[in-house]
């Protein structure tokens, strides 16, 4: 794992409320949001159950922990699939580094 | 516990984006009670003109000009159809679009800073032949059209 990933904690940003719409998990943008902007984030289960585990702050490792003790499958693939959704939420911070 | 399959985390992104644009109408038709008479030509080929104006400038286009006939028959017609007159507007005010019933030059503005319903327009529509050059005046009030978009 990347070494800068190991140190730092992540947080969901509260500017993106996590509901339920039609059964589907959606990311409703509150405030300024910038490129957010009318948008409307679904996201698909493990995704949903990422952003939950990220409301309070947690490293990488600790997030693909509790992703391998709730989730069946490939260990590298859940590893490789926490990291990406790391790097992306933190890119467009949807997550915030504590 | 039964734990689920882990599958890729992905996300969509949709972004709503206002797909209807509110714009008032206008319409214009010609008051100028013109209709029938020629307002202005010349034949460029031996220089006579045809103007209907006083020379005072007093009622412009209220003088039933008959002088032409033959060659400078073209009359006003057509501008009480409102589909015939055309009304750009930009940033509020009136701008010129060229002849052909293309509205434009001087407005008479209600006072409100922008050209809407009962502001008065006045216009010029012109045509052009190898010989002869004939110019109309309108003027008109502004008016809501009945089918907004």
């Amino acid at each position: 794992m990347e070494q800068i990933l190991q140190d730092k904690r992540f947080k969901a940003n509260p500017d993106f409320l996590l509901r339920e719409i039609g059964g589907e998990a959606v990311l409703v943008p509150l405030g300024d949001v910038g490129i957010f902007e009318n948008t409307m984030l679904s996201l698909n289960e493990t995704c949903a159950f990422l952003w939950k585990v990220f409301q309070s702050p947690k490293t990488a490792r600790e997030a693909i922990n509790e992703a391998k003790e709730a989730y069946e499958g490939d260990a590298a693939e859940i590893e490789q699939g926490v990291l990406s959704f790391i790097r992306d939420y933190a890119k467009y911070k949807l997550l915030l580094e504590e | 516990m039964v734990r689920s399959a882990w599958v890729k985390p992905m996300t969509l992104v949709q972004k709503f984006e206002a797909n209807e644009s509110i714009a008032a109408c206008y319409e214009i038709v010609c008051e100028s009670d013109r209709e029938g008479k020629v307002d202005w030509g010349k034949d460029t080929t031996v220089g006579k003109t045809n103007h209907p104006a006083d020379i005072d400038g007093s009622n412009p286009w209220n003088i039933d000009d008959d002088l032409c006939s033959g060659w400078i028959t073209k009359k006003h017609s057509g501008c009480k159809t409102a589909s015939n007159n055309n009304l750009i507007f930009a940033n509020g005010d009136v701008t010129y679009g060229g002849s052909d019933g293309w509205v434009a030059h001087t407005v008479d503005v209600n006072e409100n800073g922008v050209i809407d319903a009962d502001d008065r327009v006045y216009w010029c529509t012109e045509e052009t032949s190898a010989a002869y050059f004939w110019r109309w005046n309108h003027w008109g009030t502004v008016a809501q059209s009945a089918n907004r978009s």
